[in-house]
């Protein structure tokens, strides 16, 4: 607990979560470029869980989600608690040390997915009635359409919409931290959790 | 996602109340939505389109409200007027079928979004996100809470422009966006690579500036031009809590 509130309160773990959120925003235009399946919107929550612990994780999402809806769609201010809980975990996982080797990252992706896929699908149903309008919405048409139940579509289509994205993003994210050098991790305490056996 | 801002400078009512008094507004809304009727909710989200054309509003506001509620509405009505099996289908032509309840179903939760994304689009088309920093900065809100609203507003752009520039230049380097699924995997990663990697830095960087300009010292910022803020409204405020306040308690024990 004293690991988690020291970071939470450094000004350096502010910063970084600064330049994190706009790295979740920003994240999407080399999506558009390269034209992948996935939304590449977690990448900085999941840098700052690995670097700064759960709470900075969890602090990331949610402000992430909210500077989106306040600046271009507001609808993703509902699904704040989402984005948290990929931070919350992430950097739960990342203090147990499932960010140290490639497979206990792939792991980690998967779930990171499973996670938010319990979060996601009460928002989904409850507020949105099971859709949100985007093409994701073919397949919980799909799966209901075979005999699923609304809650059992909605949590296969948000699962496997995700997963694909949170075992890119966590890989990419441990890369990163391998290679980074001392001067750009210094007095980040949570970076010790996943770099031990590297 | 739409890739501009959403606020729209003008100087109606709306446009010069306190940013906290709306925001309250709006989350007062968004609680009594989940408290209102089909019709009810449709007419509201239409007062408040009117209401953004009163102010000088309206084209951008209903512009996005179309842009992003039709598919979503679409999606809900076809999906429960149609797709999810209920007890009450009829067959309309061949394969084709319809259930009542599912239609009444669409129609609540499309409702509800209309009202929520109108009167959230309302919100941010006039309030300048600078201005509802300034107003939480005079509410004396913890400055690390502003900065983490104010900092990637400010450097949205930046990063942005950064962005692009590394993809000009790893694709001068010969980095192709083209290819099978995993070249542009591979490409991914030479893109975002040197983004992180900048933004690491960048955040050191700031981190020693705001510590040497004494960031943290105090507790709360003070604001040399808060915006203008009334007695009535922050009644208006406090009457508001107490509705949501009432409402909430309402839906729990029903």
């Amino acid at each position: 607990m004293s690991a988690i509130t020291k970071t939470y309160f450094d000004t350096k773990v502010l910063a970084l979560i600064a330049v994190a959120i706009v790295i979740n925003i920003v994240g999407g235009q080399f999506n558009d470029l390269l034209r992948l399946p996935i939304f590449l919107d977690s990448i900085g929550t999941i840098l700052v869980a690995v670097l700064a612990g759960p709470i900075a994780g969890a602090i990331t999402g949610i402000f992430t989600n909210v500077i989106i809806g306040l600046i271009f769609a507001p609808v993703a201010a509902a699904f704040a608690p989402v984005a948290l809980v990929i931070g919350l975990v992430a950097g739960l996982l990342a203090r147990a040390g499932w960010f140290r080797t490639i497979w206990q990252t792939v792991i980690s992706g998967v779930v990171i997915a499973a996670a938010l896929t319990v979060v996601a699908v009460p928002i989904r149903i409850y507020i949105f009635g099971g859709v949100t309008g985007s093409g994701a919405d073919f397949f919980v048409a799909y799966f209901s359409s075979v005999g699923q139940t609304l809650v059992s579509s909605v949590a296969f289509t948000v699962f496997g919409s995700n997963v694909a994205d949170k075992v890119l993003s966590a890989l990419l994210v441990w890369g990163l931290v391998r290679q980074l050098p001392e001067r750009l991790t210094a007095g980040y305490d949570y970076l010790k959790f996943s770099k031990a056996a590297a | 996602m739409l890739n501009s801002s959403i606020y729209c400078p003008g100087e109606s009512s709306l446009h010069r109340a306190n940013p906290l008094t709306k925001s309250t507004g709006l989350f007062t809304v968004v609680v009594t939505s989940f408290l209102l009727p089909p019709p009810a909710l449709w007419v509201v989200s239409a007062i408040i389109l009117l209401i953004g054309l009163a102010c000088g509003v309206g084209g951008s506001v209903i512009w996005r409200y179309v842009l992003l509620s039709l598919p979503f509405t679409l999606a809900v009505f076809v999906f429960h007027g149609a797709i999810l099996p209920r007890s009450d289908m009829q067959p309309v032509l061949g394969w084709l079928h319809y259930s009542l309840t599912g239609l009444e179903h669409a129609s609540l939760v499309g409702g509800r979004i209309s009202l929520i994304l109108a009167s959230s689009l309302l919100f941010v088309s006039t309030t300048a996100p600078a201005t509802l920093l300034r107003a939480l900065d005079a509410a004396r809100w913890p400055p690390g809470l502003s900065f983490l609203l104010a900092s990637p507003l400010l450097l949205l752009d930046q990063f942005t422009g950064r962005a692009r520039a590394i993809s000009d230049a790893q694709q001068t380097r010969g980095l192709s966006v083209d290819g099978s699924p995993w070249r542009r995997l591979q490409a991914l990663r030479m893109l975002l690579v040197p983004l992180l990697t900048s933004a690491l830095a960048d955040a050191q960087e700031r981190s020693h500036v705001l510590t040497a300009r004494g960031f943290r010292a105090l507790p709360y910022r003070t604001v040399i031009d808060p915006p203008a803020d009334t007695r009535f409204q922050r009644f208006l405020r406090w009457s508001l809590a107490v509705f949501m306040a009432m409402e909430t308690a309402f839906m729990v024990l029903r």
